[in-house]
């Protein structure tokens, strides 16, 4: 019995000292938030402050409407606090380009902010590193693309998230390949911020995108959807070529490319043949890209493959059948007479047919 | 001789109880330094540059949202039109009317000039027949299923059959979903897509003004149960789920709101339709699965995507709602009891099992046994008053400091609550909800035991009042 009492007492000298602890800790550390509150709002209203009093200078200054005066109080302000000002320059200007952005670059440059940026490329805290080449990018800093390019390879994620943005915002050609060489390494997240980035650099940026894809095609997938709307027509031949090429993912991403951009009769035959394709991937581009393509001789092949066993194709060549009108209705009407899954996706097909109808009828 | 044995009996059993909360305390607190890490750096790695370019791409992975609805014609339009204000680049959602005896399906098909489409999709899950499926012009991407009757699982299971996009969002149609929820909940699936399911937060929307399907201010409740409720919550997702995730041991998401591959689940068969607690069925199998395979795979707790629930505000609803969770708990466990400190299921058959079984499944009848012989012990002179005072300190004393860790961690991570006041409020509650509120879930949890084993099956009634504002 006293052996128990012993170590009641021993769980009670443990437990009492560490929770007189504890408590003590969790205390003095609600106090501190409490009063963190306290400090952080009175931040926030000073810097709200500071904003309703700078961002009107800064937005005219953008606008090429900024007195001499604004201009001394702009660099006075830059000079005791260049983040802040950075970041009222930056804001405006990522929904802007051209002018603005250029008028932009000019005042972080006198005011000194561009250089506290590009010193904080290689700051300790990762948090400022993106900031800076975030910004950079915004305000088009061509000095800085090696920095941006090196910064593709940071430690920090969040880091290489902006380098890829930033790229991508600068313009500048050398980009596209220094994106596309990491994008099959990358994570999925990253992926989609690189797409982004090559979206940014538009039209522009066709050829480098198409000379990237042509050396390494297995990058054709990630940026399917991407290259109609850069390359365009120009894309036709590479992805004509890569209709035939070993990776199924690549032969089905060039047929969602040609699907996108159009089939003229040469991609017509490709996609007739990629068909018979070993891949449902490839299948259901193939049949995607002839229901696209509005040509009625198709309708008769796209018949064939509702009875496919991979659902997947026969739903996408049901879609591509309502797709040709009256070749694709009339091969869905043959198909919706019987049972099975055939006749399933043509009745359902069928309804959306009439129902657009209705609905058109309806709005005109 | 007799009452030596007893007290010595009652002395060890009290030591063992003793041990019991302390080792379930101190694990809670190192939860919550796990969280307090994890939480740290989930903010800021997700800030509000990377949601924009989510946004912004092609490559987001668009989600079918399955609604299960049964007998919900009061709030079934309302739920709809909440949800397609969602701001997500590419989502459906598919309303399963689960055999519903009122007239949710007719009310639904009015509100929104729905008409019976003839569908084809692939049906790889087993569910109750569907009667019918129907579909609108004017919001393409809603779709209705009339189905027979067979359960909430079954539902959830018919509109997976639906879907047709990768990911599948399991929703309650009576709760909420913040604006920004699913491009939120959506991240782990992008940042790995290895990961199997994710599941976000869910907060307590009594006592928030809720306006057009929206939550535009976030207030405490002025209900006492429901204030309990939201520092349990807190405790349980933001100290619980967020170390047990970082672990890759989350066994629970919840079913109010959890994002899944769709893959995945058709590959382990669907949700199960003979549980009560068929979220944290599904969550468990897919572990299981997984490890079976020997695959790579994540299962994630989000703690930013927030879902907002009614919360019950009577005890009678309340305990029922315990009562089903703990038989929910207890079915699962037994179902995977193979798991169970098996090493070929990692840290989930060697901690995460073992933990389920030990403080939800045997917790109840634990603390319940132990805080009766204590006091009867001790008033009837057989136990040391240094024992009940050594219980107090274990139980409700260590148990109040980690509710207050609950609010801290609130605090330090989202500070959703706005005021300071607030802040202040919230942690009071987790002091005084150690005196009453806790040995009353103990108690409806003991209940749950009981009636597991006298085999009761069904939900319970469940009334809300609704968050509607007219």
């Amino acid at each position: 019995m006293t052996t128990v009492l012993r170590i009641a007492d021993i769980f009670r000298q443990v437990l009492v000292p560490f929770l007189i602890g504890a408590a003590a800790l969790f205390i003095v550390l609600l106090v501190a938030l409490v009063v963190q509150r306290v400090i952080r709002s009175s931040i926030d209203r000073r810097r709200a402050l500071l904003e309703s009093r700078f961002q009107p200078l800064v937005d005219r200054w953008l606008s090429e409407r900024a007195t001499p005066e604004d201009r001394a109080r702009l660099l006075r302000f830059g000079r005791r606090s260049p983040l802040l000002l950075g970041r009222m320059i930056v804001a405006p200007l990522l929904s802007f380009s051209g002018g603005p952005v250029a008028l932009g670059a000019g005042l972080a440059v006198d005011a000194g902010v561009a250089e506290t940026w590009r010193q904080d490329i290689r700051h300790r805290q990762w948090w400022r590193r993106a900031e800076a080449i975030r910004s950079l990018g915004v305000i088009k800093d061509a000095g800085s693309f090696l920095a941006m390019a090196v910064a593709l390879d940071d430690d920090h994620e969040e880091v290489r998230a902006a380098a890829v943005e930033a790229l991508g915002r600068l313009g500048d050609f050398r980009a596209v390949q220094e994106l596309l060489a990491r994008i099959p390494e990358q994570s999925r997240h990253q992926r989609v911020r690189i797409v982004d980035a090559l979206r940014t650099l538009g039209a522009d940026g066709g050829p480098a995108l198409m000379e990237s894809i042509r050396r390494r095609p297995d990058v054709l997938p990630f940026v399917a959807d991407l290259v109609p709307a850069i390359c365009g027509g120009a894309a036709t031949e590479e992805c004509l070529a890569l209709c035939g090429h070993g990776d199924a993912p690549v032969r089905a991403a060039a047929l969602n490319v040609l699907g996108t951009i159009g089939l003229d009769d040469a991609g017509f035959y490709y996609a007739l043949k990629s068909l018979a394709d070993d891949d449902a991937g490839v299948r259901a581009m193939a049949a995607r890209a002839l229901g696209r393509s509005g040509r009625d001789d198709a309708a008769t092949y796209l018949g064939e493959h509702l009875q496919e066993g991979n659902w997947t194709v026969a739903a996408e060549s049901a879609r591509a059948l309502l797709g040709l009108h009256a070749a694709g209705a009339s091969v869905l009407a043959a198909s919706a007479t019987g049972d099975g899954q055939a006749a399933a996706l043509a009745k359902q097909m069928l309804w959306e047919r009439q129902a657009r109808a209705r609905a058109s009828a309806g709005g005109a | 001789m007799l009452r030596h044995y007893v007290i010595l009996f009652l002395s060890v059993f009290d030591l063992g109880v003793l041990a019991y909360f302390l080792v379930l305390n101190t694990l809670y607190l190192v939860f919550c330094v796990v969280a307090f890490v994890k939480l740290r750096q989930h903010r800021r790695r997700w800030t509000s540059q990377e949601l924009s370019a989510l946004m912004r791409s092609p490559a987001t992975p668009g989600i079918s949202l399955i609604v299960p609805a049964y007998n919900e014609e009061a709030t079934i339009c309302e739920s709809v039109r909440s949800l397609l204000l969602l701001n997500y680049p590419s989502f459906e959602i598919v309303v399963v009317v689960d055999g519903a005896k009122d007239k949710t399906m007719e009310v639904l098909a009015a509100g929104y000039e729905m008409q019976p489409a003839p569908a084809s999709y692939a049906q790889p899950i087993e569910s109750q027949p569907v009667k019918a499926v129907y579909r609108t012009l004017r919001y393409p991407d809603l779709v209705a299923i009339d189905k027979m009757n067979g359960g909430k699982a079954d539902a959830i299971n018919a509109g997976i059959n639906a879907a047709r996009h990768p990911l599948v969002c399991v929703i309650d149609a009576d709760s909420l979903l913040e604006e920004h929820a699913l491009t939120r909940a959506v991240l782990p699936f992008i940042e790995d897509p290895d990961t199997l399911a994710a599941g976000g937060i869910v907060r307590i929307v009594n006592g928030c003004t809720v306006e057009a399907g929206k939550v535009t201010e976030v207030r405490l409740p002025k209900n006492r149960l429901a204030m309990f409720q939201v520092v349990e919550y807190l405790r349980a997702f933001l100290a619980g789920r967020v170390a047990l995730s970082a672990a890759n041991a989350l066994l629970i998401i919840s079913g109010a709101f959890g994002i899944f591959k769709r893959e995945a689940v058709i590959a382990v068969g669907g949700f199960r339709a003979d549980t009560v607690g068929e979220d944290m069925e599904i969550v468990t199998r897919l572990h299981r699965r997984a490890r079976e395979a020997r695959q790579r795979y994540r299962i994630v707790f989000q703690p930013d995507p927030v879902c907002w629930t009614e919360a019950p505000e009577s005890r009678k609803i309340l305990g029922s709602q315990r009562n089903r969770w703990q038989r929910g708990t207890m079915q699962v466990l037994g179902y995977h009891k193979r798991m169970m400190a098996n090493p070929r299921y990692g840290v989930v058959g060697l901690f995460a099992m073992p933990y389920y079984l030990l403080f939800e499944a045997l917790g109840p009848v634990i603390e319940f046994s132990g805080f009766v012989v204590t006091i009867l012990a001790v008033s009837l002179g057989l136990l040391d008053w240094r024992f009940a005072e050594l219980l107090f300190l274990a139980a409700i004393a260590y148990g109040a400091i980690i509710s207050v860790g609950a609010v801290v961690l609130e605090e330090l991570s989202f500070r959703r609550y706005p005021r300071a006041t607030d802040l202040l409020v919230l942690a009071s509650v987790g002091v005084i909800e150690n005196f009453g509120y806790r040995q009353l879930t103990t108690y409806w949890r003991l209940k749950g035991v009981i009636d597991f084993f006298k085999k009761k099956q069904g939900w319970g009634t469940m009334t809300r009042k609704g968050f509607a504002k007219p």
